[in-house]
């Protein structure tokens, strides 16, 4: 990947990325992967991107696919109790290193919902429209709206405290 | 007063320190060493499964009364066993250096290299092995006196068109099950040395 498309087209973005990946993964180590091959992705289906939609909802939309690919395979992998190998330097810590405490509990909230909702609810917070987030889920904008109307309900009792 | 959801998102990424970008380096790294450790999970799964067989034809053909063929065949199935256990001994000695391309470059390259082996061991040795074994099935029958009251001429074309048919199944069996089994990885493994090639000319 060359330096300039770093520059240009994730450095600015980074930010996406790792809200996404950081709500996807439970590890430091695991979160270094994922970010790194939606980094790889992103610069792999860089032709792919027609300029039909801005380059942010693009990110977004492979933030999530390499998420959900990633996050499908780990569960895979865990439930037909492969291990996988040790790597070096695979140090286990946490992947929440968030300093504000509301922001780490509304990270933990989101980790309980289902991997679709997380990915809606990421969106919403985001500030994407009802319209983007149809676009980016492939989902109609009223579903949208209903969905997270629920999700949110749903997130509120979590951190009342009324779910874990 | 409570805040929403928005605002804790809002306020709490405004100086959050957990933004913090990490550095892109050795992309493939991690991948090619998980895409290795499949290829020796694999193989070794797969080779382990010969023991099994060999145990099962053994029994098959004692109980059809040819104890000798039976452990003539579970002979070879264990012969071949500890050949690919050389195999993948050899492959596994590919080392990690600090270029990760080359690495994956050099497997790639030894695992072709096998395969070709492979190939020409069965295409040649198949019909070697099998035949000894087709005598020993068929010997006392029909088919032997059959044989037996050829010409020579005949005996040398028959044994000849069967050696090229078991040849040539032996080689194509062995496409299929590789390409089966391994298929997939194979298929990553190239199209990551074709990532890394792409992304070092950028």
């Amino acid at each position: 990947m060359s330096n300039d498309f770093y520059k240009q087209y994730i450095l600015p973005y980074a930010g996406i990325i790792i809200k996404i990946c950081r709500a996807y993964t439970d590890s430091e180590e695991d979160f270094q992967d994922y970010y790194q091959e939606v980094c790889l992705q992103l610069w792999k289906s860089r032709e792919n991107f027609k300029g039909d939609s801005k380059w942010s909802t693009w990110v977004y939309r492979i933030s999530l696919n390499v998420s959900l690919s990633l996050l499908r395979k780990d569960k895979k992998v865990n439930k037909n109790s492969v291990e996988l190998p040790q790597l070096e330097d695979g140090n286990h810590q946490q992947a929440n290193p968030f300093d504000d405490e509301s922001l780490k509990l509304l990270y933990k909230a989101i980790k309980q919902l289902s991997d679709l909702d997380r990915a809606i609810i990421l969106l919403y917070l985001e500030e994407n429209s009802y319209q983007e987030i149809a676009e980016i889920m492939g989902l109609s904008p009223n579903n949208i709206g209903v969905k997270i109307t629920r999700i949110k309900k749903k997130l509120k009792k979590i951190l009342d405290g009324k779910i874990y | 007063m409570e805040k929403s959801i928005e605002n804790i998102w809002k306020e709490g990424f405004k100086t959050e320190k957990g933004l913090k970008i990490p550095e892109v380096r050795n992309l493939y790294e991690r991948k090619s060493k998980l895409l290795v450790e499949r290829f020796k999970s694999t193989s070794k799964k797969d080779n382990t499964s010969l023991i099994p067989i060999a145990v099962i034809l053994c029994a098959v053909f004692a109980f059809l009364g040819k104890i000798i063929l039976g452990a003539y065949v579970a002979l070879l199935i264990i012969l071949l066993y500890f050949l690919n256990k050389k195999m993948m001994t050899k492959l596994n000695e590919t080392q990690l250096n600090s270029n990760i391309y080359q690495y994956i470059l050099n497997y790639h390259a030894q695992l072709k290299s096998i395969q070709s082996f492979y190939t020409r061991l069965l295409a040649f040795g198949l019909p070697l092995v099998i035949i000894p074994g087709y005598w020993m099935y068929f010997q006392g029958t029909d088919v032997t006196n059959y044989l037996v009251s050829l010409a020579p001429i005949k005996q040398v074309l028959l044994v000849a068109m069967l050696t090229m048919l078991l040849s040539g199944l032996g080689v194509l069996s062995y496409k299929l099950s590789t390409r089966l089994v391994y298929g997939r990885l194979l298929h990553r493994l190239e199209n990551m040395i074709d990532d890394m090639e792409a992304l070092a000319k950028t």
